[in-house]
């Protein structure tokens, strides 16, 4: 684990050219090593498909693929029947403002 | 480039100071100063050298015996060490190996995790790996000393075993 670096918004990262994986040491204790779990489902990604290595680079759309796959949200109907609960339900609310309600409230001349 | 500026690469390098990722949110990340080191190619090696020999021991006091902590100390060891093999296995292999074998087991052990990681197995760059580096893994291995060792084992006998092995 070591510092997270600025700006970086992940639990961790993988570096594409060796593999080696870091893990910032400002997570969440309980999320800890489930952030360890995901990159290195990453390595194994990337090492079956022959992406480690000097100079490898990965495309736009490969990344967003081996992302995708991490938390089974591709759009398939098998990975989404997987995981339904993580479509959140969409918020609905019928409650007037506050503030309408006080302006109903001032006199009307 | 002059030294100096190498050094300050190196520094980049090893501290990975300098890492380039599509977005914020993106795990995938890459050693830019990496790069920028082996584009500079042989001049780069005798600076990479003193910064191992110097900086890595350095830092390993009072951890003689995990060569881990070097790596948690320098985040950006193994892209250093792949940019040396890198630029040495076009030219300069041998001198490569007169280095290597100058390091203590600690450090010696670094270079060779890094070896498995510079020509990892699944890519075809495995079979690229100079036959000298492979010989010296051999020896390595069989000899007594410690972590690098082991280390080499690993390779010579898991990662590498299809391609040290002659074929049937």
């Amino acid at each position: 684990m070591v510092p997270r670096r600025l700006g970086v918004t992940t639990g961790g990262e993988i570096d594409i050219e060796t593999g080696q994986i870091l893990v910032w040491d400002d997570n969440p204790p309980a999320f800890q090593d489930g952030y360890v779990s995901e990159e290195l489902h990453h390595y194994f990604q990337l090492d079956e498909k022959g992406l480690i290595g000097e100079g490898a680079t990965l495309t736009a759309e490969e990344e967003r693929d081996l992302e995708a796959d991490v938390v089974a949200c591709s759009n398939s109907l098998a990975s989404r029947r997987m995981i339904p609960e993580i479509t959140p339900p969409i918020p609905t609310c019928r409650a007037r403002p506050a503030w309408r309600e006080a302006a109903n409230e001032l006199p009307k001349d | 480039m002059s030294s100096p500026k190498i050094d300050l690469l190196i520094d980049e390098v090893l501290s990975e100071r300098r890492m380039r990722r599509s977005s914020p949110s993106s795990s995938f990340t890459f050693n830019q100063a990496a790069e920028d080191l082996r584009r500079i190619g042989r001049g780069a090696l005798p600076p990479i050298e003193r910064a191992i020999r110097q900086r890595l021991v350095a830092g390993a006091e009072g951890n003689s015996a995990d060569s881990n902590a070097i790596f948690r100390k320098n985040p950006g060891l193994l892209n250093l060490w792949m940019a040396y093999f890198s630029i040495s296995a076009k030219d300069g292999v041998d001198d490569a190996v007169r280095f290597l074998r100058s390091l203590d087991a600690l450090l010696l052990a670094t270079g060779i995790v890094a070896i498995g990681v510079t020509w990892p197995a699944r890519s075809r760059a495995a079979n690229t790996c100079p036959p000298q580096l492979m010989r010296f893994l051999g020896e390595v291995a069989e000899q007594q000393l410690g972590v690098a060792s082991s280390a080499a084992k690993r390779l010579v006998g898991g990662k590498f075993a299809r391609v040290t092995q002659p074929e049937a």
